[in-house]
């Protein structure tokens, strides 16, 4: 939303590639379980902050 | 060739004959590895090269044995095989002669069947000069004068349908005159390039970066930049207890800047949501499913 959309004073870049998530297969990063990090992916896939 | 002007990893091995045992597959030596970077010549001679070193093992498998045999089926071979095309039959040796000189390339006479041709017919006229004609046979059947068994190889054929055996190489050639497409990029980053001009943003342009990841963009404990979670105060969500759908909540600034600094090299964003601080990860991920879907 920030860096596409405008959101918080954002911008209108359009970045394409988006990543959810760092190595969420490693626990030290992610310390849930695998749908947990589904659960996350479609709340986050549509519009992230930062997207 | 798409890649000339790269830098490429270039291992470089040797075979060693074993002339008691002639039909045994070659050991490979390892001589070398370089990283070098190419030119139009020096793809060409590594295409000879190439085409010589796949070579190599079909004389073990006893060529010059096999040569009448497998004469009917030159036409046939030579039809078949095209360079780099998948087909599965090895091709004639009058292709792999006239890619090579199609290239351009010296230091191939070896590997050229006319010039073996004369080779062999000499090593030959000595033999039947001193009349020894029958031991020239014999050697020649006993796989003897490996480097004339290899170039009376080139004027062999090989059937279309030969199947290389469980273990061994396979035919391959490549043909660095044709060009069929373009090599996927492989030259992301992740580190920040910083601002327009600079040295770490000039080399990005010079090198031919094109996509820079924001994650860790300065590192693991660096400043956070380009991370929702990280120990330094660049990343962009600094408290993990803060509302996540209020604008107040997240930190920006030090991210903006990365995302212009990547967009200045001329590269594509690639944005990852990710962490570099694996010390708040539980609170990090109850912040994170509680975000505004819309």
């Amino acid at each position: 939303m920030h860096y596409n959309k405008g959101w918080a004073n954002g911008f209108t870049y359009g970045i394409k590639y988006f990543e959810i998530w760092n190595e969420p297969d490693f626990s030290p990063f992610w310390a849930g379980t695998g749908e947990q990090y589904h659960e996350l992916y479609g709340k986050n896939r549509p519009r992230h902050p930062g997207g | 060739m798409t890649h000339v002007g790269r830098s490429v990893y270039i291992t470089i091995h040797l075979r060693h004959w074993d002339r008691e045992n002639p039909k045994k597959c070659p050991q490979l030596i390892f001589l070398c590895s370089k990283v070098l970077t190419l030119n139009e010549v020096h793809m060409r001679r590594l295409a000879v090269l190439f085409v010589c070193y796949l070579w190599m093992p079909l004389v073990g498998n006893g060529c010059s044995e096999d040569s009448q045999a497998t004469q009917g089926n030159q036409d046939s071979a030579a039809g078949s095989s095209s360079s780099a095309s998948g087909t599965s039959g090895p091709p004639s040796a009058t292709e792999v002669g006239g890619s090579s000189s199609s290239t351009g390339a010296g230091g191939s006479r070896a590997a050229t069947g006319n010039s073996g041709s004369r080779a062999a017919t000499g090593r030959q006229g000595r033999y039947e000069g001193s009349g020894r004609q029958g031991r020239y046979e014999r050697d020649r059947r006993q796989g003897r004068f490996g480097r004339r068994r290899w170039r009376e190889c080139n004027q062999c054929s090989f059937p279309a349908s030969t199947t290389p055996a469980a273990g061994s190489p396979r035919g391959v050639i490549v043909d660095a005159a044709q060009i069929s497409g373009t090599i996927h990029s492989l030259q992301g980053v992740h580190w920040d390039p910083g601002v327009k001009g600079s040295a770490t943003s000039n080399n990005y342009v010079a090198m031919g970066v094109d996509m820079i990841r924001t994650h860790d963009a300065s590192g693991i404990g660096g400043t956070g930049t380009g991370d929702i979670d990280a120990t330094g105060t660049g990343n962009m969500f600094l408290n993990m207890n803060a509302d996540s759908t209020q604008e107040s909540s997240y930190n920006f600034g030090p991210t903006d800047q990365l995302i212009k600094n990547i967009l200045d090299v001329g590269a594509e964003v690639y944005f990852r949501v990710g962490r570099s601080n694996i010390g708040m990860r539980t609170v990090f991920q109850r912040t994170l499913t509680s975000m505004p879907t819309s």
